[in-house]
């Protein structure tokens, strides 16, 4: 149906709120949108409870398109431009199967974001021209985001980076450093609207370079799928949001075909998160052709989720999500097969079938299991090992962003082909952990083949352009991640950091490349066994 | 470790989940009799919830958040308990 049939008040997210529920109700295959710029506002827009991974901010949101429950439907943005005002998820998609939403672009209007050119400098301290209009206001000799202080929306500036304002990098000696905080000394003073000096700061920027400001709040993906089945994503760009450009959360199948984040006005800075992270995915994951540019972390992230055993008893663990961007993602369902950890060498030493899940709130749940928990010692960690993806990452290019090209944790098959990578960190990591994030994913099979590295870690954000981070403690005869392959790429002006620095891999093959660069750093494989290494 | 719920609560504000000491849902001719006991609850919860329930009967406790927004000033006299005692204590 088309879009314009729907459009019966002045309220854009309101006449989509009904579309949506229309087509729903009547079984309507598809919602094509004329082309246009259309904007949506948060005062009657669809409303949900969600707990969205890797953001936080859990609860009640607003949501421009909210696809729930619905099965065989297709968004056709039609080339259009969203715009959405205020603080809202663009686009949920929850318990839904196959489901395309294609040829559109989504922009947050404020984002807790701006940037802007440095215009005067001191020690310690700096004047920034923002660039735009974002609204903000300073309370307490702090920078927030925001109309005024104590409404819904604003945020502070907590952290900056900087950037050369003639050419797309990052200057290469920072990394993301701390603005304003709650209890640090950084302070901010209106000069004049636009203009505004920070003082008391860590490092001393450079006069003429650009700043970007942003909020570590993390309120929404742009698009958020949950708990559904066969999700295509076409023809998509994402130039701003408050969070990720598409967030995955216990989904099977998702392909992302041409997706781009970039950044459009004057400024450097798109997305102030991941562009793409899925979590407890399984199925296939498949992006292709896509562009990742400007944002503020990694092009992909993918991973499982490790849960703290805090109580036990003969037939059931008590596990928690420890890190708060976790909370209430329930990944656990009766049927499920889990492994009991160290929660040091991350090596598994006892698995269980969980015969009944029984939540307790958003942090704690009880997982009934089917033998005796005698030998599982508290505080190591469970990994739900039933459901992972496979992953195929080609013909993408990754570049002018901050940290990481992709982070990669799952047991299924990974392949990593044909794609561009200039990283200001390394390219591809692997950094599960049972401290802090608690992400989970041993990998089984990886291929990083025809890959182009170019000028990768050329900041302080890493030192190999594929690194295997160690686990805090290794076990003589075990390895943590098995058969790695990297084959046939090529690396050109990798020159301040090493090609590869992996650890604790059972199967570590290095071979015909093409190696340009004159490497500071030198390739270690440590704690690996059965290595198949040439340069 | 305590129950949970998504809440609105009129004249609180403050929406969204909320982890809850005593909570009591859909649940019939239900008495919850302290027998002159305080609850201290440590952190922001809400101590109880009676949600979609019918002759449900709470009695002799009292409440006593351990941790609250506010503290009392010198000069003034203190208040011991922070908010509901419903019958006989």
């Amino acid at each position: 149906m088309k879009f314009k049939e729907f459009c019966k008040s002045e309220n854009t997210a309101f006449n989509i709120r009904n579309a949506l529920l229309y087509c729903k109700k009547h079984s309507i295959k598809s919602l094509e949108f004329d082309k246009g710029t259309y904007t949506l506002n948060p005062e009657m827009a669809m409303e949900g409870v969600y707990c969205t991974s890797n953001h936080g901010e859990i609860g009640f949101k607003r949501i421009g398109f909210l696809l729930k429950d619905m099965k065989d439907f297709t968004i056709d943005g039609g080339g259009s431009e969203f715009l959405f005002e205020g603080v809202m998820n663009p686009i949920v998609v929850d318990g839904c199967e196959n489901i395309t939403i294609k040829n559109l672009s989504i922009k947050t209007l404020h984002p807790y974001s701006a940037s802007g050119v440095v215009s005067e400098v001191g020690s310690g301290s700096f004047v920034l021209d923002l660039y735009g209009n974002h609204p903000y206001f300073i309370a307490g000799s702090k920078f927030y985001f925001g109309y005024s202080r104590g409404d819904d929306y604003s945020s502070m500036a907590n952290s900056f980076s900087e950037r050369y304002t003639d050419k797309e990098r990052l200057r290469e000696d920072t990394r993301n450093v701390a603005l304003c905080h709650k209890y640090n000394p950084v302070t901010a003073k209106e000069i004049e609207h636009n203009k505004i000096l920070f003082e008391h700061v860590d490092v001393n920027v450079k006069l003429g370079n650009t700043i970007i400001i942003w909020s570590e709040r993390r309120y929404a993906p742009a698009i958020f799928l949950k708990d559904s089945k066969n999700t295509f994503i076409e023809n998509y760009t994402v130039y701003t949001a408050i969070g990720m450009g598409v967030l995955g959360q216990k989904c099977e199948n998702i392909t992302i075909d041409n997706m781009t984040n970039t950044y459009k006005e004057k400024g450097f800075l798109s997305l102030n998160a991941d562009s793409t992270h899925f979590v407890h995915c399984s199925g296939l994951i498949h992006i292709k052709n896509s562009h990742f540019k400007a944002q503020m972390d990694d092009s992909l992230n993918i991973h499982g989720i490790y849960t703290k055993i805090i109580g036990k008893g003969e037939d059931h663990l008590i596990v928690k999500y420890m890190h708060d961007q976790q909370l209430g993602t329930d990944i656990y369902d009766e049927g499920t097969q889990i492994e009991v950890s160290n929660n040091k060498s991350l090596i598994d030493y006892e698995k269980f079938n969980v015969t009944g899940v029984e939540k307790i709130n958003n942090e704690c749940t009880i997982l009934y299991v089917d033998k005796s928990t005698d030998k599982v010692t508290l505080g190591d960690v469970v990994e739900d090992v039933r459901l992972f993806p496979d992953v195929i990452f080609e013909n993408n290019d990754s570049s002018y962003s901050v940290g990481r090209g992709m982070l990669l944790a799952s047991r299924g098959k990974i392949i990593v082909r044909n794609n561009y990578f200039s990283n200001s960190g390394s390219a591809i990591k692997l950094e599960s952990n049972g401290s802090y994030w608690y992400e989970s994913g041993a990998t089984r099979d990886i291929l990083i083949e025809g890959n182009t590295f170019d000028e990768c870690c050329y900041t302080i954000w890493g030192d190999a352009v594929v690194h295997v981070a160690p686990r805090e403690a290794a076990q003589e005869g075990k390895y943590y991640h098995s058969n790695m392959r990297i084959i046939g790429n090529k690396f050109i002006n990798c020159n301040k950091c090493s090609l590869f620095d992996v650890h604790d891999i059972d199967g570590f093959t290095f071979k015909d490349n093409i190696i340009q660069s004159d490497c500071e750093k030198e390739s270690i494989a440590e704690h690996c066994i059965n290595t198949h290494i040439e340069f | 470790m305590t129950s949970q719920g998504v809440l609105c609560t009129s004249n609180h504000g403050s929406n969204g989940y909320k982890k809850i000491g005593f909570y009591i849902k859909e649940m019939q001719s239900f008495t919850i009799d302290g027998h002159g006991s305080e609850f201290l609850f440590d952190g922001t919860l809400n101590p109880f919830v009676v949600d979609e329930s019918e002759n449900i009967t709470l009695e002799n406790f009292a409440v006593n958040m351990t941790k609250t927004f506010y503290r009392d000033m010198p000069g003034r006299p203190l208040h011991k308990y922070g908010c509901l005692n419903l019958r006989g204590f």
